[in-house]
Formats: structure tokens, sequence, C-alpha cells
């Protein structure tokens, strides 16, 4: 047996393109650490489209469920990220497609389906993967903040939360958008110029 | 409907048979088989006393060659329509229903067509007339054979104004490819399925040429695509429905960039495609 530690280093970790082809040879625990690595990751960018948590969490099911359908299909030409992005996006499109057409048969439902799960959405933007300095901020101002992001275009929006909450490259964004690297830069200005003018008073 | 790679899963069952004894018996049931002129004489009655030879395939068809007893070469095509089956048994195996023809050998076994639908086809006679003929005499280039590639592609489908798609389904263009190999090979091109056959440049048609050789032999490798009713020699079924990018999966991911598939119906067959990878072409020519 190889010892992984014979050197004294760990090993180095696996890519995600490396586990997803192991967990299309059967390699079920593969798959488990690819769940690990991805799931808050999915869950925020999904929490944050949908704006309710139970919603976002079937969402995330239904990423992880296509996944392990197309495993045997999945062609190592894009990075895993953006592909799983990718499928993440989609599920938002048909969802706030779905959404629009309620709208439409009921005029005086609020924007976005922000309806029951409001603060919990509010309580998300303040977890852990927003810099420390706003997290240590007033719930007034995370508040604030959330609902500027929330009353950013739609397409400045998705940019802005995959950029600042995923960590994704603009490259990265761009493929899974489908945008040049350029348009997807100037949609993150334009959304942080927004940003800026609206929460001009708190002196961010 | 089967397509080239079902086809020769089966033309290897029976190759692996390896038929050699004389056939003793021609039995056809009272059913009639595939409609249409090329099929209305069947002439199996000559196949008696002939020894069997290399089994071949010719697009989607099986040709059996025999040797006859006055020393002539003769022919059997086979055609497996919708959801013919063709299988090796023991002449004592009770005949399953549907089963509407059956070629005794001398050793006791029997090879027999089982076709619930009756698409199948059947004929026989001097082989040279066969390859001649309706509808072995009328088919494009074999897209495994050596010399297959864009420039034969582009020859024989570069002025059609039809989707390229469903210019694929060509038989005299490109023998044994059909709906579903070619929705797969334009998904691995990176092809818009819709767009006319006579805007490809020769780059598109080298690419796909390629493409279509790539999921041929994936489909043959897998034992073939089975959606309803295909089986092999063995009866079982494919593997390859497992393995198709994006046929039959209209709204699933792409397995290549996640965007959603896009489903569309053509010539009354329907496909599937990546608005990503497979972009509708903004120039006149698609490379
Ligand atoms: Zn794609």
């Amino acid at each position: 047996m190889d010892d992984p530690h014979r050197n004294g280093r760990p090993p180095e970790p696996r890519s995600d393109e490396a586990l997803m082809l192991s967990f299309r040879d059967g390699d079920a625990r593969a798959f488990e650490e690819l769940v690990a690595r991805h799931r808050r990751g999915l869950f925020n960018f999904l929490l944050r489209s949908v704006q309710n948590r139970s919603r976002a969490e079937e969402l995330l099911q239904e990423v992880f469920l296509r996944v392990v359908r197309s495993k045997d299909r999945y062609e190592r030409t894009a990075k895993l990220t953006t592909w799983l992005y990718t499928i993440a996006r989609n599920l938002c499109v048909d969802e706030s497609r779905r959404a629009k057409f309620r709208r439409t048969t009921s005029l005086d439902t609020p924007r976005r389906g922000a309806d029951d799960e409001g603060p919990a959405m509010v309580e998300t933007v303040a977890a852990d993967d927003v810099p420390t300095d706003e997290r240590a901020a007033a719930p007034q101002i995370r508040q604030r903040i959330a609902r500027a992001i929330d009353l950013l275009p739609e397409d400045q929006r998705e940019v802005f939360l995959m950029r600042q909450i995923n960590g994704l490259s603009f490259k990265e964004i761009g493929d899974i958008v489908g945008a040049p690297e350029n348009t997807v830069k100037s949609r993150m200005r334009y959304a942080l110029e927004k940003l800026r003018q609206d929460l001009a008073d708190f002196n961010l | 409907m089967p397509e080239l790679p079902e086809v020769e899963s089966v033309r290897r069952g029976l190759q692996a048979a390896d038929l050699r004894a004389p056939v003793i018996e021609v039995w056809r049931s009272a059913y009639k088989l595939r409609v249409g002129k090329s099929w209305a004489e069947e002439n199996l009655a000559c196949l008696k006393d002939n020894v069997p030879k290399d089994i071949r395939r010719r697009g989607k068809y099986i040709v059996w060659e025999f040797a006859g007893p006055g020393g002539e070469t003769n022919g059997l095509v086979i055609h497996l329509g919708m959801s013919g089956r063709c299988g090796v048994t023991t002449a004592a195996q009770p005949k399953v229903t549907h089963t509407h023809f059956a070629l005794r050998m001398a050793d006791e076994r029997e090879v027999r067509l089982v076709d619930p639908r009756r698409f199948g086809g059947l004929r026989a006679g001097p082989l040279h007339e066969l390859l001649a003929s309706e509808p072995l005499g009328t088919l494009g280039p074999e897209p495994l054979d050596r010399g297959f590639g864009g420039a034969v592609l582009a020859e024989r489908l570069g002025s059609s104004r039809r989707p390229i798609r469903d210019a694929l389904l060509d038989q005299e263009a490109v023998a044994g490819l059909g709906n579903i190999y070619a929705v797969e090979a334009l998904f691995a091109a990176g092809i818009f399925p819709m767009v006319e056959a006579q805007r490809l440049h020769a780059s598109a048609w080298e690419r796909l040429a390629g493409t279509i050789v790539t999921v041929l032999q994936r489909g043959i490798d897998n034992g073939g695509t089975t959606l309803k009713d295909f089986r092999n020699v063995e009866g079982e079924v494919g593997r390859n429905q497992d393995d198709l990018r994006v046929y039959g999966r209209a709204d699933e991911p792409c397995p290549r960039c996640g965007a959603k598939l896009v489903g569309f119906v053509s010539g009354g067959r329907s496909g599937a495609y990546c608005p990503r990878c497979q972009p509708r072409p903004r120039t006149r020519l698609v490379r």
C-alpha cells in the first residue's frame, strides 16, 4: 500500500475534474467530495437568485441530481465549476420565468418572489462569505446591502454574485452566462457603481 | 429504427455464431414483411442447399453471402426495419410469436427473424444482382470505410439547401447514418442542426466527417443504442443510450458546457442541440 504521507506531505487535493471522472468510473466518495466542495457556494448562489431557502435547497438537490444523471456524458472541456454554475443558473432562469408567469396572473405579488422568507435571505447575505467588516456591521446595514443587490438588474446581479460571493473568475462567469469576458467586466463595473450610489449614505 | 451501429452489432453476433453448415430448409411465415418494390420478390427459396459464407453489412442492411450448389454466389439481404430481431437457436426450439423467417442449417441450428411490427425486409438472389439493385445499389459511401471524409460529404451534400441534420439522413449521401447518430455527430462537431447544408465550409465538413466516425464507432463499441426495441443476436439491449450526449435529452444540461439543451423537430424527426456549443451561425459560411 502506498502511504500518501510518506514524504511527510499531505496528498495533493484532486482537481474537481479528476473527481468527476472518478465518480463517472464508479467512485461514490468522489461525488461526496464534490458535493462537499460546492454545496455551500451553489446554495448561496441559488438562494440569492430565488430568495427562498427551501426552494434553494430543492434547486441545489436538482443541480446535483443533474450531475449524477449526466456523469457518464460529462466532457472534460469546461471547468467543472463553470459547468455546475451554468446548470444552477439555468435552473434559476426557469424559476424566474415561472415566477414572472405567476406575477402576471396576480399583479399584487411583490417583486421577485421575496414573499415568505425575506429575512432568511438577509441572514444569508450576512453569512461568512461576506467580508468581515460587513459581517460586523449592524443588521440594518446588512439589510440595506441585501436590498441594494436585489435591486440590481438581473444581468449585473448575477455577475456581481458569482464574482463576490462565489469568487469565480471573469472568464468563468463569461462561460456561464454566455457573454464575452469584457461584457461581464463592464456589468460588474455597472453593478459596483450602482451599489456605491445606493449605499452612498453609509460611507461603505 | 436500427442504424449502422445496431446493424453492425447484429452482424457481429451472427458472424460469431460461425454458421458453416449448409442450409437444409427455408421457412417463411404467411405474413407479408416490408412493402415496396425492392422487397416484393423475396426469392428466399434460392438459399436451399447453399453454404453460408461471410456476413457483411452495407449501410443499415446485413448482406450475407452464400455459396450456391452450382458454384454461384448468392446473397441474403436483411433489413431489420423498426423492431426486427435476429437470433440463432436450435431447430428444436419452438418458434416464438412473430417469427417470420427461419433458415435451418444441417447442424440443426436455425437463424430466425422475429419482427412484431413487420417493417423488416428480406431478399435473396445472385449477390451481384442484389448489390447492383435497390436498395443497396444506390447507397452512398460507408462512413467507416477508408476514404470517407469531409470532401466526400461536401461533394454529396455541399449544394443542398436542406437543414444539415435532414441532409445527413439521405442514405445516398452517406450509408447507415440515421437520426440519432446524425444529431450526436452535429453536437460533437459544434454545428447548428438546422443550418442549410450548403453553408458549411470545408473545415466544418471535415470536422463533421470526423465526428460521424467517432459517434458511430462509439455506438458499435457500446453494442448499439436501445431506445425501445433493439436487441442484439443474444437478445441483449445495447448500452449506447446511456452515452448519448444530446439525443433525447432536451432540457437537460449540456455535457460540455452545462447550458440547457434545446429540443427541435424537423422533417418529422426530433432531436436536440446545445444553443451554446452549436449556436445558430451569424455568418453565411459555417467554419
Ligand atoms: Zn454546450
